[in-house]
């Protein structure tokens, strides 16, 4: 960590404390050679139970900083970039900020982590690419792996990969283009419009948010760039995939939502990485605005190997008579912090989050929603369903707010909690701060085990004990998988199951 | 007498020094503690009050029961008549000193034994001392550091009272700092009901003491207790009353509180069900007009297999008061079988009141079932209407509805205290209708 950075961009510092497996000359050279053997990954077939996406490639990053942060490494990444100076600016407003802010108190244990241990940034290649074939071989076979490239052809408008640091691949349905939608990195919207992330960025979310929305917004790399025009409705998702290859690396993505009026869009995420002895620090933040009438759907599938920090500020505004609905599922991760927000600032606007949790064996799910209603005749739904497992902790944590003055004001929160065996732990901690009396505001939360009547019924129809309790959680998660795209509930059925095999203690 | 007695301090002197060490284990509460933040006081503004005069400290109560009280005291402001007709035991302290001491004929038969604080023997000392140990903020544990009078009340083993238990604590004196605490001692299978009550002595500004405080009741096996609380103190004091209960197996708690008093309250009501089988029923009512801030709480703590627990805290808050609720059911890993349930609704009678509402739930095994709800919202204009179809004007239809809401548990405490508490409670709904039933 204290290993001088010559000035200027350093090609390919090989990290230290890379996996044995890794060729010398993979670690050597800058960019990749296609015929350098990738890494055969771990397990071609992973076993049940097994976390599937826990392969990983040699890290052949073009470019990337030493570990730790100081001002010299954000100035790197902002050159790197050839960002503009108010960019930079607001970079170093914000490790300022990082450096004075405090660790959450509360929540998640992340005494573990060290902030001087991470790597900051990797560029994983020179240039984004518009076609999966361009891709270095070991980048396109994780993706074929993840099964992005099949999911593009069958039900996306639109896909954006990032691989560390950098968005490797992105593309846009040439119809969406042709009606003004923007769909890019953030790095490329600065460059080409620059007003519109000007007017937006940071507005959400400011620089000195928390100690992660600070750092994010230090160090950021990656994300996407969403500009929905007027009255333009997207009506099959845009994609986002992000991926960790390096070890104690951080990746810090950046995404920024505009939906104009009238607007209609759905996001998906979904995040993977593979397992390495140390940890590694995924910290996002996401921001988003719903303008007047339009709609926004944000849903994120994160399945980040059990190594894995994951501790994101995702915040929504929504303006008169806009909805903004997040669908939150943390299956992976070994801590997650994420409690994603909606603004209800303009009157009819409608808020909703719908959280999963799965808490397995060493995780701890921190998660939960945050509503602000400030106006009238708002009106918002949160609904919380978490399954701890094998000693895992899942926690709901959720703040409802009704500023002062306003009338017509209706909320709803109910948290589902099923513990699977008796080492697990369940947490609620909801806080509702209602300031104005024309409110109608509810919450109901429920802790409970898989039925012993419900696995009886199921065995004596004959059913296996591991088979009949999956249905059950399942079951359970039923009214929220139901909200997701059909692939994505499948495979969220599938990690569940994969999940539950043998555990009914 | 007295003043021998008082010169061999035994117990209180070792609960107040487990109190003074948990006062210097526990940090000043930031201005963002969650715990706080939402109370119209915080623990360091009770330094500014002085403990009630040194002196007067803990009036030490007979060991033998049935012995007259001082005569030197003042004549009682209250004897506590209206907590009940004929109570089994009467206990009333004025401004820290014993006014009142009355134990009926059956219950002195019985074993009923009443002793002051300062003449704990070791063992009662020792079971008094692990409430102080476990304070769990600084206010409280400068209660217990400070701990000004009250009084031991043991039901032995197999007694079942009859009549209830009666106790009034009048506090006062500007300035003063009055720190009571009522330690009750059931024995296996004893039964008792205790009818309590915590005001302020005198008028105006001489009666706006600061008090922390409250009652401390350790239920063994097979006991049980039917408790009541109503706090009424003038509206300069700001009080802090908390309820420790720790129930052995199969013991009840029933307990009943009502906040009508004081501008500045916080009250903390937590069991802890140790044995296996017993069972904690906590109810709980306030109503808050125009600068008022109550800051109430319940926890519900699950530490063996087969415990169960309801809790029900309804508040009504008049346009410029605010209350904040906040309730916690915990599950150790050992009580598998629990069942528990909170409950918070709060009623807002016009705009500009404020209602916060913090029920949590921390579970750390899975045989449970564990649920909370939480409602806060207005006057429910189907229940007005109904009303105003049977003829009924609709200002009072809402204050029927808005009376009803409390009432409710007002309905369910024992019937000679019952008067009592809804004259209070009356009292109250009238003085935050008058900042302005929402119409």
């Amino acid at each position: 960590m204290s290993a001088p950075v010559p000035a200027g961009p350093v090609a390919a510092v090989p990290a230290a404390g890379k996996p044995s497996s890794v060729p010398a000359a993979a670690a050597a050279g800058p960019v990749a050679a296609s015929s350098v053997p990738i890494d055969a990954p771990a397990s071609a077939d992973p076993g049940v139970g097994e976390y599937q996406f826990g392969f990983s490639y040699p890290d052949k990053s073009v470019f990337r900083t030493r570990k730790g942060l100081d001002e010299e490494v954000v100035r790197a990444i902002s050159e790197l970039k050839e960002e503009p100076d108010w960019m930079l600016a607001n970079r170093l407003r914000a490790l300022a900020a990082f450096g004075k802010k405090p660790m959450p108190a509360w929540g998640a244990d992340l005494s573990d982590i060290d902030f001087d241990e991470i790597v900051y940034y990797a560029r994983p290649q020179d240039r984004p690419k518009g076609s999966w074939d361009e891709l270095p071989e070991e980048i396109r076979e994780t993706y074929r792996r993840i099964g992005v490239p099949e999911a593009e052809r069958k039900f996306l408008a639109g896909v954006g990969a990032q691989y560390d640091s950098e968005i490797v691949y992105h593309s846009i349905r040439a119809d969406l283009e042709k009606k003004g939608v923007i769909f890019c990195s953030p790095e490329v919207a600065v460059k080409e419009h620059p007003d519109l992330v000007r007017k937006y960025f940071g507005t959400v979310i400011p620089h000195n948010d928390n100690k992660f929305a600070a750092l994010n917004t230090a160090v950021w790399s990656g994300g996407s760039f969403v500009y929905v025009p007027k009255g333009v409705k997207v009506d099959i998702p845009l994609q986002a995939y992000f991926r960790i290859n390096s070890e104690s690396f951080g990746q810090f993505e950046r995404t920024l939502i505009i939906a104009d009026e009238g607007s209609f869009v759905h996001y998906i995420e979904g995040c993977t990485a593979p397992v390495y002895a140390t940890d590694s620090l995924h910290s996002a933040v996401v921001e988003i605005i719903a303008l007047p009438g339009s709609r926004v759907r944000y849903s994120t599938i994160q399945n980040w190997s059990s190594d894995v920090y994951n501790l994101v500020t995702k915040r929504a505004v929504a303006y008169a008579g806009a909805t903004m609905e997040w669908v939150d599922g943390n299956i992976g991760s070994k801590r997650t912090m994420k409690y994603p927000a909606v603004f209800l600032m303009g009157e009819g606007a409608h808020g909703e989050v719908l959280s999963i949790a799965f808490a397995g064996k060493g995780q701890e799910q921190d998660t939960g929603a945050k509503i602000i209603h400030a106006a009238s005749n708002t009106s918002s739904t949160v609904t919380s369903k978490s399954i701890s497992k094998d000693g895992g902790v899942a926690s709901y944590r959720g703040m409802v707010k009704v500023g002062e003055g306003l009338r017509g004001i209706r909320s709803r929160v109910v948290c589902d909690a099923l513990i699977v065996d008796p080492r697990s732990t369940s947490n609620t901690w909801p806080t509702m701060e209602v300031l104005s009396d024309d409110v109608a505001m509810e919450h109901e939360a429920r802790v409970s085990k898989i039925g012993d009547e419900q696995l009886f019924y199921l065995q004596s129809r004959g059913l296996g004990e591991a088979e009949a309790s999956a249905m059950i959680v399942n079951g359970f998660l039923d009214p929220l998988v139901k909200q997701l795209p059909m692939e994505y509930a499948v495979e969220l059925n599938r990690l569940i199951e994969l999940e539950m095999e043998g555990s009914v203690g | 007498m007295r003043d021998e007695l008082n010169d061999i301090p035994r117990g209180a002197a070792a609960v107040r020094a487990a109190g003074a060490a948990r006062l210097s284990a526990l940090a000043e509460p930031e201005p963002w503690d969650e715990d706080w933040k939402r109370c119209a006081f915080q623990p360091a503004e009770l330094t500014a009050f002085r403990p009630y005069g040194d002196g007067v400290r803990a009036e030490a109560l007979p060991s033998s029961p049935g012995t007259d009280p001082d005569p030197s005291n003042p004549e009682p402001v209250a004897s506590g008549t209206e907590l009940a007709e004929s109570p089994a035991l009467r206990l009333v302290f004025e401004r820290g000193r014993l006014a009142t001491l009355e134990l009926s004929d059956a219950a002195r038969a019985s074993g009923v034994r009443v002793e002051g604080l300062d003449v704990l023997d070791a063992a009662a000392a020792e079971r008094l001392a692990r409430f102080a140990v476990d304070s769990p903020d600084r206010a409280d544990a400068r209660a217990w550091a400070e701990l000004s009078h009250g009084a031991r009340i043991l039901v032995p083993a197999g007694v079942g009272l009859e009549a209830p238990i009666v106790v009034e604590f009048l506090e006062g004196g500007e300035g003063a700092f009055a720190a009571p605490r009522l330690f009750l001692e059931l024995g296996r299978n004893a039964r008792a009901g205790l009818r309590a009550r915590f005001r302020s002595a005198g008028a105006g500004s001489d009666a706006d003491c600061a008090v922390a405080g409250g009652v401390v009741a350790e239920l063994a096996e097979g006991s049980r207790l039917d408790g009541a609380i109503l706090q009424s103190f003038s509206d300069g004091t700001p009080a802090y009353l908390r309820l420790d209960a720790a129930l052995g197996a199969n013991a009840v708690i029933v307990w009943r509180e009502f906040h009508l008093g004081s501008s500045r309250v916080r009250a903390r009501s937590s069991v802890r069900l140790e044995g296996e089988g017993a069972r904690a029923d906590l109810e709980g009512a306030w109503v808050l007009a125009e600068k008022q801030v109550a800051d109430l709480g319940t926890v519900q703590r699950h530490l063996a297999p087969r415990t169960a627990s309801d809790a029900l805290y309804k508040g009504v808050v008049a346009p410029g008061g605010r209350s904040a609720f906040r309730g916690l059911i915990e599950v150790a890993k050992a009580a598998s079988k629990t069942d528990a349930y909170l409950a918070n609704r709060n009623l807002l009678l016009g705009p500009g009141a404020r209602a916060d509402s913090l029920p949590a739930l921390a579970i750390g095994t899975n045989d449970v079932r564990c649920t909370h709800g939480s409602t806060t919202g207005r006057v429910d204009p189907a229940q007005v209407h109904y009303l105003e179809t049977r003829g009924i004007p609709s200002a009072e239809a809402r204050r029927l509805v808005a009376d009803g809401f409390a009432g409710e548990i007002a309905d369910r405490v024992p019937e000679s205290m019952r008067d009592l508490v809804a004259a209070a409670l009356a009292e109250r709904m009238a003085r935050a209708a008058a900042g302005g039933v929402h119409a």
